[in-house]
């Protein structure tokens, strides 16, 4: 016994050894393959809010045209030739009202659409930059990444809020007034 | 060699430690480690001791009754082991290639302690391959077979492993067993023995060749038995050199010695090992058979040789465990690596690219998302919109009941009205001023009734429009509620708590006002008497009431074209603003689908039971501007498709209630301005626009 411990004592000290040493070799490679999991899970999540926003944006506009459609209706059989007249009306009112509001949401969907498709975009290229790196580092021996690491950090920070939700603010929405709705409605007179 | 022999001499007292409670003397030893020089002395003079002894038994016989008897075969052979060891001794002293030497004894030693193996396993049966001394050793073996102590000698031999039994079988292929431990193996095992060398030594001698032939002998050889392992070191100590045949005969020579207290010299051997037992008192037979018995055990595992496997086990997992865990670790970063294709061949490697980067799926899940957060938002959101529903329902059901009632006083307003004409008729004047006409208390009371409903109709018409705002803001929210539901399943700043406390407040003012509706507050000027009472008399005929026909068409000949329909003649139907029973009853037999009777303002009941027999499609009364229920019943019960009232612009409930009962398809009453408690859903009714809640209800209805 006391011949073993010794002897298991320096076969652990050799694998230990061992281990840290192909693992300090393998670092940079490893924190390189986290960061692109980084990104293609952020991507993904974008691409994923962009797809939603694609999604309400597109039934928005069709509740948008079925309200136009009722409105257009509305005007042609009450006979309402002026906006006066239109606002008078509830239903035409209100179907104005939602429209303008309809139409500020959907702008804003294609706005949020844009961003999220830029944003893939420079994430993709973050991937590919750290894929090039990784390559690097698996032929070559060593490779300064810390500027991309750092770079890809923060630009996932800062996508991070985006990423895992929608976010429109309603609050910063420009509601289009009633006379360019009725205007809409109504071209012909 | 002497570095060696330097070594072992530093291992030694740890090795002779060890090895005092196997019975081997550290003097014992200690004489084996010098074995070129003075241990050589020693060893002879052992050796020269034991076959004293051995020869003094020689003379009294062949059985190894004592310790010292040793036939005169035995002594020969300890004799020629002895004369060998002194051949190799004076070898490695004259050998200037000390270090082929050293090879040459290590591959020798591990024959030697193979064929030791072989020889304790197979009961010395198995010689090795031809050597200059197996033919003098053999014949002194066949005769030690047959000596008493052989029995002794099986007995450890039968003690051994099974796997040692192997390598006694391929004993005789000394050289392709070297061959078969390849360096790696061979390596392992000397790091692990040198590691362990200095608690070992004991075992085999302090000799470097012979750690070298330990290391080519299996750990069992080492561990197989107490005597054994003196038997090894001595003839390790004895001839370095010597073939695998001298070491088996040594070795069964110093088995036999150890388990009977007899060293059986032969013709060669020296006389060193067996002198060990003149040093240190050895275990007598029973002693022997009894450690045998308990330290070998029947697995052939010594406790020393349990920890050494022990060790060499635990090391060799340590060494697996890390080994392979440093290939899985690799394996999977590879496998990680090899999953995600090359970035030169996936769309997203270009910035540029407007397309959707197809990023390869990698194994981190999605964060979290606040589903429930949002479920709950789109729950709220359609709870809210349903709520929303339902009470704008309820408005729409109450605008439907105040239309009703306005049609209701509107019919009464008109049946008085028809009171008072048919009052002023009677009378036989054509005009009655209004003095007269309130000094008749029929006249009066009629006027009161319609100047009163005429309020109740104007005063109504404030909570109806009240009531279609509201339903409307109602639908707003309700709408609105849908599309924040839509977005709040994607999106995460809909602001929907305030739009549900919005809805609520709007929903809980209008539940409010559906409960406080009245009509108290509404100030409305009723309208005179007088000036009702001018009204009815513009509607006063100057004739009393007959069927001449109306003032609008004066040249109709009506009582010509109901002579010629009545003759056959068709052709002028368009044009009657009057019908008779007897012509409708002649009309009804046209063949035509479309009769339009348009110019009609009037039609009484016997007319209509007589027209209802027509067999067309679509009948047109569109100059009616009044239906009574007599009327409609029999309208009721035409068997036609289309009905158009486009002249009425209300209908009293009764009448609805009538007509719905109707079988056709479509009622025009593209006039009527107030909503229908239509009961018949299979009967599509057109209607102006402003009627579409009296529509709605009856589909709700329906």
């Amino acid at each position: 016994m006391n011949k073993a411990i010794p002897l298991l004592s320096l076969a652990i000290g050799g694998l230990i050894l061992f281990s840290a040493m192909t693992v300090m070799a393998n670092d940079k490679g490893d924190q390189l393959y986290r960061t692109m999991a980084d990104i293609s899970l952020l991507s993904s999540q974008m691409s994923q809010r962009k797809e939603d926003a694609i999604e309400t944006r597109d039934q928005l506009i069709a509740q948008l045209k079925a309200i136009s459609e009722e409105a257009k209706q509305e005007i042609q059989d009450k006979k309402i030739e002026t906006q006066a007249q239109a606002l008078e009306n509830s239903r035409i009112f209100y179907d104005m009202r939602l429209m303008a509001e309809i139409q500020a949401y959907v702008d804003r969907y294609t706005q949020r659409i844009r961003y999220y498709r830029v944003a893939c975009d420079r994430l993709g290229y973050l991937y590919q930059q750290a894929d090039d790196d990784l390559k690097i580092i698996h032929t070559l021996s060593d490779l300064k990444i810390e500027a991309l690491i750092n770079q890809v950090g923060k630009v996932l920070d800062g996508y991070l809020t985006d990423a895992q939700t929608l976010v429109i603010k309603p609050e910063t929405l420009s509601i289009v007034p009633l006379e360019q709705i009725w205007t809409r409605l109504n071209p012909a007179r | 060699m002497q570095e060696k022999a330097d070594k072992s001499s530093k291992r030694h007292p740890t090795s002779s430690e060890q090895n005092a409670g196997l019975g081997t003397p550290a003097g014992e030893d200690s004489a084996a480690e010098n074995e070129t020089d003075a241990l050589s002395d020693d060893e002879l003079a052992v050796f020269r001791k034991i076959m004293g002894e051995i020869e003094g038994q020689e003379d009294g016989d062949d059985k190894p009754a004592d310790n010292a008897d040793l036939n005169a075969e035995e002594q020969e052979r300890l004799q020629s082991i002895l004369e060998s060891t002194e051949d190799v001794k004076e070898g490695a002293n004259t050998a200037g290639d000390a270090d082929d030497d050293d090879d040459d004894l290590d591959a020798d030693q591990q024959k030697a302690f193979e064929s030791i193996m072989a020889q304790i396993e197979g009961g010395a049966e198995e010689e090795p391959p031809a050597e200059p001394v197996k033919a003098e050793s053999d014949p002194a073996e066949e005769a030690d077979d047959e000596t008493d102590f052989a029995a002794e000698l099986e007995k450890v031999a039968k003690l051994a492993d099974s796997g040692a039994s192997e390598d006694a079988a391929d004993a005789g292929d000394a050289d392709d067993d070297d061959d078969d431990l390849n360096e790696d193996q061979q390596k392992a095992f000397e790091s692990i023995l040198a590691q362990i060398e200095s608690g070992d030594d004991g075992d085999g001698s302090g000799e470097a060749n012979i750690d070298k032939a330990k290391t080519d002998l299996s750990a069992e050889a080492e561990e197989q038995a107490p005597i054994a392992k003196d038997v090894l070191s001595a003839d390790a100590e004895a001839e370095p050199s010597s073939n695998d045949a001298h070491q088996a005969v040594n070795a069964k020579l110093t088995d036999e010695t150890k388990k009977t207290g007899i060293t059986t010299p032969s013709k060669r051997e020296p006389k060193a090992a067996p002198a060990k037992k003149d040093d240190v008192p050895q275990p007598d037979k029973e002693t022997l058979m009894a450690d045998d018995s308990t330290v070998i055990g029947k697995s052939g595992i010594t406790p020393k040789k349990k920890k050494w496997l022990l060790s060499v086990a635990v090391i060799c997992a340590f060494l697996g465990v890390g080994i392979g865990g440093i290939f899985i670790w690799r394996g999977q970063r590879s496998d990680h690596h090899d999953a995600q294709p090359p970035v030169a061949q996936q769309p997203m490697a270009t910035a540029s690219t407007s397309t959707e980067p197809a990023l390869p799926a990698v194994a981190p899940p999605e964060p979290e998302r606040p589903e429930n957060t949002e479920a709950t938002d789109v729950a709220r959101l359609k709870q809210v919109a349903g709520a929303l529903d339902r009470l704008r329902g309820k408005l729409v059901a109450k605008q439907g009941e105040i239309d009703e009632l306005r049609a209701y006083y509107q019919s009464g307003i008109d049946a008085e009205m028809k009171r008072i004409l048919d009052t002023v008729r009677k009378s036989g004047n054509s005009t009655i001023s209004f003095k007269a006409a309130m000094a008749d208390a029929h006249i009066s009371l009629g006027l009161s009734a319609i100047q009163r409903r005429n309020t109740y109709i104007r005063r109504l018409k404030t909570p109806l429009k009240a009531l279609d705002r509201d339903s409307e803001e109602l639908l707003y929210l309700s709408r609105k509620a849908n599309i924040f539901a839509i977005m709040a399943d994607k999106s995460s700043d809909i602001d929907v708590e305030g739009f549900v406390k919005h809805a609520t407040d709007v929903m809980d003012a209008h539940r409010r006002r559906l409960s406080q509706l009245n009509i108290d507050a509404v100030d409305v000027i009723p309208i005179s008497l007088k000036s009702l009472w001018q009204e009815i008399a513009q509607r006063l005929p100057v004739k009393p009431a007959t069927s001449a026909p109306s003032a609008s068409a004066p040249q109709v000949d009506n009582s010509a074209i109901w002579k010629a329909i009545c003759a056959g003649d068709y052709s002028r139907k368009d044009h009657l603003t009057a019908l008779s029973a007897e012509a409708a009853r002649c009309l009804s037999a046209w063949k035509g689908k479309d009769l339009f009777l348009n110019g009609l303002n009037d039609l009484d009941p016997e007319a209509a039971r007589a027209l209802i027999n027509w067999k067309g499609d679509w009948l047109g009364l569109n100059g009616l501007t009044e239906l009574t229920p007599e009327v409609a019943s029999y309208l009721a019960r035409w068997k036609g498709k289309t009905l158009s009232l486009n002249g009425l612009s209300r209908l009293s409930p009764q009448v609805v209630a009538i007509l719905s009962e109707w079988s056709g398809e479509q009622i025009e009453l593209i006039n009527v301005k107030h909503s229908l408690d239509w009961d018949n859903p299979r009967i599509r009714i057109f209607f102006r626009k402003n009627c579409n809640a009296s529509k709605k209800r009856w589909r709700n209805r329906s």
